[in-house]
């Protein structure tokens, strides 16, 4: 049965197994396709441990979750792999670039691993490295020199939007941002916002953004606390 | 695969202990195949060296010694063959052609060998291959020498230039026969056999330096000087070993026993190619322990590379949690790994090999100088090829330990990727 929701969680409990203190107890959130939610919460509410879930990156102790149409809890280790590789563009709170490969290498990483998403970057024509490019010069790193350089000599600012160009390339169904514009300046950070609601609005992709920035919320189709699903209450 | 792309610059990330492994697999390998290369080349140069040859005759000895001294002038005969015997063995039947060696004396490290101009004519090399002289003839007179190609060239003799065997076959001579010296009369082309560095000259040379000596030491009472000696009857009284050819080979077995039974001298005759198994009987418990050891130290090499990897995963579990991250599965952290061992085996390899060939350029002249073997750079044999693949296998089944690990890894690390 198809929905229009993208997302769909029910009944949802969540703690990490080093601590046996629930992070998250949801009763419901659905997130219809194409919405772009803004999602906050004070530090430690589990946001991105939230993230984490809708991400396939782990799997719920209790209730259900629909990614897409398809039922998370439920699928195998190597399938949720192919599905995340396949649909969802992750931008990680850390980052996660492989600090020995150039910047266009690490934008590329994540097409390596996914048929789907690299014939998506190479739809328009374009070769994936000049999709790459495109997007990396649409975030403001347009100098050319920039790209064959290791990520590590870039500026955190600069590392965070090639975190972001690499979840973007291929063009994901679902884009998940966790904090991304925590280390860009004011004009970068309006200018990055933009780019990821355009990127978004032309692949026709939901955005869940998790920030601790209000101004940025303007933007956005939908904003909601955490603190205000989820049972847990954090200290 | 996707994932090759990414092993090339994970382990140029890892410049050193990259760099140090390879380098230690390509000693190893080198070793391998050094030891693989120089056994065949001397069972090559070996069996080279003699083909045309049915029997080899000599004073009763060991075979594997006959066979060294006659052929590869590798140390000396205990008693010579007296000349009735050589005539005998001549006119026995089955018998198509003798040559006489006599061996014992030397010119400047060079071992002089004297015979017949026959041997010019009869000694064959790599199979079917015959002698030939590229500069002069055979000898004309009984003070002519001819030179085997290497000797030719380190001593630096041309045709017409002098020569005076010594006494005996030391690399330091104190007598010599300096009364009756020798020229040059012809140069032989590259064998790659032990005749390369040896000194040709007439029987009756050999016995005319000698007919005034007595014991190893010239009699003054009885000295004969160089040109009255043609006058003497200058045939041997002894010869140290002869080259005989059958006229079947069927004749082989019949007339070595002949010739071991026989009567008035204790003679030893032996089959080239019989003695040459024995004489590798002998020499694969040093073989195989050198190959043994090889292999060991491959092992080791395999070894120290596994541990250098397993060493490496534990600050790489971040970059196997990024690659997971982004689409990576447990399977292609495994392959990442794998590969990673494979390339390090196959540029140890490439290493090792390059080594081998270099050594080989460098050192080759002196293992024939000293040796007589010739060992060549080029094209891997099929059975290096072999070795090379069974270190490769060897390799993958090595890569698995780190890449189970890694695999382990990441799953039980899941993609919670920790700063
Ligand atoms: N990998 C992990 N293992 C164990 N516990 C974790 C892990 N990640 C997060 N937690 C815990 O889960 C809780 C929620 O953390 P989470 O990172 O989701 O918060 P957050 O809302 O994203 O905070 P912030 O705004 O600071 O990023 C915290 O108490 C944290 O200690
Ligand atoms: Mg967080």
């Amino acid at each position: 049965m198809k929905t229009a929701n993208v997302i769909e969680i029910s009944a949802l409990k969540y703690s990490w197994a080093s601590t046996d203190t629930p992070v998250l107890d949801i009763s419901e959130l659905s997130v219809p396709k194409g919405q772009r939610l803004f999602l906050k919460g004070p530090s430690g509410s589990g946001k991105s441990t939230l993230l984490n879930v809708l991400g396939a990156v782990i799997v719920p102790d209790e209730g259900q979750i629909r990614v897409l149409d398809q039922d998370l809890e439920n699928m195998s280790q190597s399938r949720r792999d192919r599905f995340r590789a396949d649909h969802i563009g992750f931008i990680f709170q850390q980052f996660n670039l492989i600090p020995y490969l150039s910047v266009i290498q690490n934008v590329c990483l994540g097409v390596r691993f996914s048929h789907r998403r690299s014939l998506q970057a190479s739809a328009s024509g374009l070769t994936i490295a000049m999709e790459a490019q495109r997007l990396l010069s649409a975030l403001g790193l347009n100098d050319e020199s920039l790209l064959r350089r290791r990520v590590t000599d870039l500026s955190v600012g600069q590392q965070q939007r090639v975190a972001a160009a690499r979840a973007l390339l291929g063009r994901p169904e679902l884009v998940i941002a966790d904090e991304p514009t925590s280390s860009l300046d004011m004009d970068n950070r309006k200018a990055f916002v933009e780019l990821l609601e355009n990127e978004c609005t032309q692949s026709n992709a939901t955005l869940v953004f998790v920030s601790h920035d209000p101004t940025l919320s303007d933007a956005f189709d939908r904003v909601l606390d955490l603190a205000l699903i989820n049972k847990v209450k954090n200290q | 695969m996707k994932v090759i792309a990414l092993v090339f610059s994970s382990l140029l990330n890892r410049k050193f202990t990259t760099g140090l492994t390879v380098f230690t697999i390509g000693l190893s390998v080198f070793l391998l195949l050094g030891v693989e290369r120089v056994r065949t080349e001397t069972r090559h140069g070996f069996t080279n060296a003699i083909s045309a040859t049915d029997l080899i005759v000599g004073a009763r000895s060991g075979s594997v010694q006959l066979l060294l001294y006659s052929i590869f002038h590798i140390g000396n005969a205990t008693n010579n063959i007296s000349y009735d015997s050589y005539q005998y063995i001549t006119n026995m039947r089955g018998v198509d052609w003798v040559i006489p060696l006599s061996l014992g004396d030397s010119h400047r490290g060079f071992r002089v060998v004297g015979t017949t101009d026959e041997f010019f004519d009869r000694y064959k090399y790599s199979r079917e291959r015959p002698l030939e002289f590229i500069h002069g003839a055979p000898f004309t007179d009984i003070y002519h020498a001819v030179l085997g190609a290497e000797a030719a060239a380190q001593l630096g003799y041309q045709v017409g230039d002098p020569l005076v065997v010594a006494h005996g076959t030391g690399s330091v001579n104190v007598l010599k026969h300096e009364d009756k010296p020798f020229s040059v009369s012809g140069i032989l082309g590259r064998t790659g056999t032990p005749l390369d560095r040896a000194v040709f000259i007439p029987l009756e040379g050999i016995t005319a330096i000698h007919i005034d000596w007595s014991q190893g030491v010239p009699v003054p009472s009885q000295v004969v000087d160089a040109e009255s000696v043609r006058e003497l009857e200058l045939m041997p009284e002894s010869v140290t070993t002869l080259l005989v050819g059958l006229t079947s080979k069927v004749h082989a077995f019949k007339v070595q026993r002949l010739v071991n039974e026989f009567p008035s001298e204790p003679l030893l005759a032996i089959i080239p190619g019989i003695a040459l198994q024995e004489l590798w009987r002998v020499m694969s418990v040093a073989e195989k322990a050198l190959i043994g050891i090889s292999v060991m130290v491959i092992l080791v090499g395999l070894a120290g590379m596994m541990t250098a990897i397993l060493t490496s995963l534990n600050e790489r579990r971040r970059e196997i949690a990024i690659l997971r991250s982004v689409g990576a599965r447990p399977v292609d952290i495994f392959s990442l790994l794998m590969a990673e061992s494979i390339v390090l085996v196959v540029a140890g390899i490439a290493w090792g090999v390059c080594i081998l060939h270099l050594l080989i350029v460098l050192f080759a002249p002196m293992l024939q100088q000293s040796w007589g073997i010739v060992i060549k750079a080029g094209m891997l044999s099929s059975k290096e090829w072999y070795m090379i693949l069974n270190i490769i296998g060897l390799a993958i089944v090595i890569g698995i330990v780190p890449g189970y690990r890694a695999y382990r890894y990441s799953l039980n690390d899941g993609l919670s990727v920790r700063t």
